[in-house]
């Protein structure tokens, strides 16, 4: 092999994905039984009508281990070698997850970490193993996105409970050309500091959001992120056939492409069935908009997130064809 | 209050059409500290004009805001 065809199969190619979410979920006339609130008030503010919530017998590490099984099961045949975990609410302070979850899908051995950076979680994570990839140092890897934001807030936080959930979604990449379908485009990362009280939680159940804050940054970090991720790939804005942002807010994600002049035809949603899942987001709605056609093999799409940190990114791939199935919602693995 | 401000509050801040007269507070409008930045956002992005989150809530009535909006669009 020559070294421009070394380099030439270098790029991380997505070439499958998976999903899990709690099969138990929690509508928002479950949430306006308990809180002074409003379906209406939750709807037209957040886009969501209910989100899955995982019990105590379902864990970080067991969302992560479903989502990873299945990308697995769909997967060509690969041999995993490394995973990558993205999350904010790990089940433990130490160890870390990835290796737990490497082992339960019979991956002992393979280097496994855990990577925190909010809502924009999976996209770090996704640039650190394209970077494994590119380096040469593995040719396949495994990276999950898993959270479990439902146990973030304060239980009597009206504002702030409606809107998060739990899940997992986990993509393969394996090295590549770089212009085939699937292969990830120039990632743009970024974070600030100076914003960390914006979104910000001690513990489960002490989450501190400063909305209107939060709002402003999602929607100018997004969009600026996007804008670069493109240019940085060659394509226009109009070029882009599917807008991906992580699921925050309907608001914000509206705000976002309204900005970039994406028509709403070409945005794609779960918020309404999810909630703000997270590291797990984008995956999940990889995922499901892939497996009910609305995501499909060859469509030039934006991926784009922000969380906190504050933390955010966007990149670009053209969608290759997979072949995913619906999230995986077994009460057992 | 114009057209402009009238279809921004309904269609894009979800507010209750009901609500929105010239003498109505943003309070009884159901404006929260959201929808205050969502419209600073939403005129800075429309209208290129730029009118601050104290700006808005300082208005008293939604008539007043309105006129604000309209004064900063016209002496652009």
């Amino acid at each position: 092999m020559t070294a421009a065809s070394v380099a030439a199969g270098r790029a991380a190619v997505i070439c499958a994905v998976g999903a899990a979410l709690p099969p138990h979920t929690v509508s928002n006339a479950d949430l306006t039984a308990r809180l002074e609130t409003t379906d209406e008030w939750i709807r037209s503010r957040t886009g969501i009508t209910q989100r899955h919530v995982a019990g105590a017998d379902l864990s970080t590490t067991d969302l992560a281990v479903r989502a990873g099984a299945q990308a697995l099961a769909d997967s060509e045949p690969v041999t995993v070698e490394a995973l990558v975990v993205a999350t904010t609410t790990p089940d433990r302070c130490c160890p870390a997850t990835a290796p737990a979850v490497a082992t339960r899908l019979g991956l002992t051995g393979i280097p496994a970490y855990d990577l925190a950076a909010g809502c924009t979680g999976f996209l770090y994570a996704l640039t650190t193993a394209a970077g494994l990839i590119a380096a040469g140092t593995v040719r396949t890897v495994l990276v999950i996105g898993a959270d479990r934001l439902a146990a973030l807030p304060d239980p009597e936080d009206r504002t702030t409970v409606p809107l998060f959930g739990d899940g997992a979604g986990a993509v393969v990449l394996r090295h590549g050309r770089a212009d085939e379908a699937g292969a990830l485009g120039p990632v743009v990362l970024g974070s600030d500091g100076a914003g960390a009280g914006l979104i910000r939680a001690s513990r489960p159940g002490a989450l501190h959001m400063d909305g209107g804050e939060v709002f402003r940054h999602a929607v100018d970090r997004m969009s600026t992120a996007s804008r670069q991720a493109t240019a940085a790939a060659g394509w226009e804005l109009g070029d882009v056939d599917r807008l991906v942002p992580h699921q925050a807010n309907s608001r914000i994600t509206a705000f976002v492409a309204r900005r970039l002049g994406v028509p709403e035809d070409r945005q794609l949603s779960n918020i309404a069935e999810t909630g703000n899942t997270g590291a797990a987001s984008i995956p999940l709605l990889l995922a499901r908009s892939a497996a009910d056609g609305r995501l499909k093999p060859g469509h030039r799409t934006l991926l784009t997130a922000f969380g906190a940190g504050l933390t955010w990114g966007a990149t670009t791939l053209t969608w290759p064809g997979l072949s995913p199935q619906p999230p995986t919602q077994r009460s057992r693995t | 209050m114009t057209g402009d401000l009238t279809r921004i509050l309904t269609d894009d801040l979800k507010l209750p059409a009901d609500r929105l007269t010239d003498d109505a507070s943003l309070d009884h409008a159901g404006f929260d500290s959201l929808a205050v930045v969502e419209l600073s956002v939403l005129l800075t992005d429309r209208y290129g004009i730029d009118i601050s989150d104290s700006d808005i809530k300082n208005a008293a009535t939604l008539g007043r805001l309105d006129l604000l909006i309209t004064t900063k669009r016209n002496g652009r």
